[in-house]
């Protein structure tokens, strides 16, 4: 593949396919944890750290393993259970090596498990038939985007907390409603390429 | 006994049963989605071969501009009955894919039983005549090229097609051997 | 708690996407049709039964469940991971046009937080008939949930409403565009895009918003008058 076409696979996974906004993957930590930016942002760098790792073990698995074996058909459960493993390593990890990272990432590592994009990167690789130089890209951008994403929220979010807002709205209700605003700018690059 | 090790046993027992139960499930539904995926093969082939769908499929991988071969073979004696070539040329501004089909006649030669440009993105009005346009091979022997006919004035997209025939024509010979 | 209270709770008071605000990634994604939704919900109720019937064997036991604590999460992720690639397997077999339009959201059940929460929270400490109870509730509350944003977004996206067989030659419909085109709009494309989801879905909370409020309201007005 050329550099040309993994350049504008990258920035399709970042802004046009963007992971939140037109793939809907990892909502539930786009609502959860985007009340704060600090908190946003580790978030977000977690799950860049956490996606891509688990993009290139799983990935190389399927090709060398499972895919020789002909064993296909484990393929979730097999990536279930190294992504599960995978978030303790490195929680385990960044807590040896470095302290005031753990303490800034820690606590977001364990929801990371049931954070859709994970598993949802690590299986589109596949289903999109990606050789190793795409999957890297992908798996790279792909969770930049939700960092890009996550952070913009989140900065919306600290302002309209102190907005008034209709009752009825307050909380999820009008974060949804900013998130279809976003939504609606991000679907407009997609005349770009 | 250690504790965490008993756990851990039970996670693997629980991870072998599910496995096994995996493989039971998947041996029953495999052959369900391969025979679905076969028949949206068929039913795209049914467009250069009449009645494809009546026939069980055979795909194989191909090599250089030959990217792949069904075969077409009888339900009950398995004899190979047609076979069709999915074929790649580069023509004037765009790759020119093709779908032949190849058939023996009865006088035992290799003769081209139908044939389809799937899918072209030449010069709209001058190329683009390639598709659905009669090249003259209907019922002719394969390696025959003389009875070629290409369309006027659009030397590169012929020149594509033409490769696909003579392509699908080198594949035969290297497979069966001489013209028949 | 007597068992029709049990399944209650799963649609209205305890409602998983409505109330607790779990499993949204596929709420957002599959609810382009009522299709879709309801294949969906089909594949969850499935999965979410069997998952809480099966942990709830396992856990009855107490010096099983003593036994499997330590490793608790991993063994109820195969357990779900075995069920969700069953069910991918079957929908891929036999229902090719649902496996295609649900796609990857089939496999991501798995990460679905509310077939793990409610492993965690109910089948793990509750008997097995109760939690097969406990997970059909919620295991519908989650559909009427995905059907009610589904009817929204097709009606007013599509003009119609299918209700089976989208891709087949006879499918089931309400064609509404009748109606649309005598009010004199065209039905609104935004809705079957992620716009049309995001806005949907805070649109239809914020209405259950208004409503409990009000009820709350009621309340203690009554507490007051008393």
């Amino acid at each position: 593949m050329s550099i040309s076409a993994l350049i504008s696979l990258a920035f399709t996974a970042l802004i046009i396919e963007n992971v939140i906004l037109t793939q809907f993957l990892g909502i539930c930590p786009f609502l959860g944890v985007s009340k704060k930016r600090s908190s946003a942002v580790g978030m977000g760098m977690a799950v860049v750290a956490v996606i891509l790792l688990a993009g290139i073990i799983t990935w190389t698995l399927y090709h060398y393993v499972l895919s020789p074996l002909k064993m296909e058909y484990m393929q979730t459960i097999v990536f279930i259970l190294v992504i599960a493993a995978l978030v303790q390593m490195v929680e385990l990890i960044v807590k040896k090596i470095s302290p005031a990272l753990y303490k800034a990432l820690g606590i977001y590592l364990p929801l990371i498990t049931t954070n859709c994009a994970v598993l949802g990167v690590a299986l589109l690789n596949i289903r999109k038939d990606f050789g190793f130089a795409e999957m890297l890209v992908y798996s790279l951008f792909i969770p930049l985007g939700f960092l890009l994403v996550i952070t913009i929220f989140s900065m919306l979010r600290e302002k309209i907390e102190m907005a008034p807002v209709p009752k009825a709205f307050k909380g999820t209700p009008i974060a949804l409603v900013v998130a279809a605003i976003l939504a609606m700018i991000f679907s407009r690059f997609g005349g770009l390429i | 006994m250690n504790k965490g090790l008993i756990s851990g046993l039970v996670l693997l027992v629980i991870g072998l049963v599910c496995g096994v139960l995996l493989a039971f499930v998947n041996s029953i539904t495999a052959p369900i989605i391969k025979d679905n995926a076969d028949k949206l093969v068929l039913e795209s082939l049914g467009e250069v071969y009449d009645g494809a769908s009546n026939y069980t499929l055979d795909e194989v991988e191909g090599s250089n501009n030959v990217d792949k071969l069904f075969f077409l073979k009888d339900k009950t004696s398995g004899d190979t009955v047609a076979i069709i070539y999915s074929v790649q040329a580069e023509g004037y501004q765009s790759t020119i894919s093709m779908l032949i089909a190849v058939e023996v006649n009865s006088s035992d030669e290799f003769v081209v039983a139908g044939y389809k440009v799937v899918s072209q993105g030449e010069t709209s009005g001058i190329g683009d005549k390639i598709v659905g346009y009669d090249f003259n091979m209907e019922n002719e022997v394969i390696t025959n090229m003389a009875a070629f006919d290409g369309v006027a004035g659009a030397s590169f997209s012929t020149t594509a097609v033409r490769t696909c025939f003579e392509a699908v024509g080198a594949r035969v010979a290297a497979d069966f051997g001489g013209a028949n | 708690m007597n068992q029709k209270q049990n399944f209650f709770k799963g649609i209205i008071k305890e409602n998983p996407l409505f109330v607790t605000i779990l499993g949204t990634c596929p709420s957002l994604a599959i609810t382009t049709s009522l299709e879709n939704a309801i294949g969906m919900g089909i594949a969850v109720f499935f999965v979410l039964v069997l998952s809480n019937l099966i942990i709830s064997l396992i856990t009855v036991n107490p010096k099983m469940k003593e036994l499997v604590k330590p490793v608790r999460i991993p063994v109820y992720i195969v357990v779900i991971a075995t069920l969700v690639t069953i069910v991918e397997m079957v929908l891929h077999a036999f229902l090719v046009d649902l496996y295609n339009s649900l796609g990857v959201f089939i496999p991501l059940i798995v990460v679905n937080c509310i077939i793990l929460g409610r492993a965690e929270a109910f089948a793990s400490d509750n008997k097995p008939l109760d939690s097969v109870v406990d997970g059909m509730g919620m295991a519908v509350g989650y559909t009427l949930a995905l059907m009610s944003i589904s009817f929204f977004r097709e009606l007013l996206g599509r003009g119609l409403i299918t209700i089976w067989g989208e891709k087949s030659v006879n499918p089931i419909q309400l064609n509404l565009v009748p109606i649309f085109e005598f009010i004199g709009i065209e039905p609104i494309n935004m809705f079957l895009q992620p716009v049309g989801a995001f806005l949907t879905f805070g649109f239809i909370l914020a209405v259950l918003a208004a409503i409990a409020n009000k009820k709350s309201a009621k309340m203690a007005s009554e507490v007051k008058q008393a």
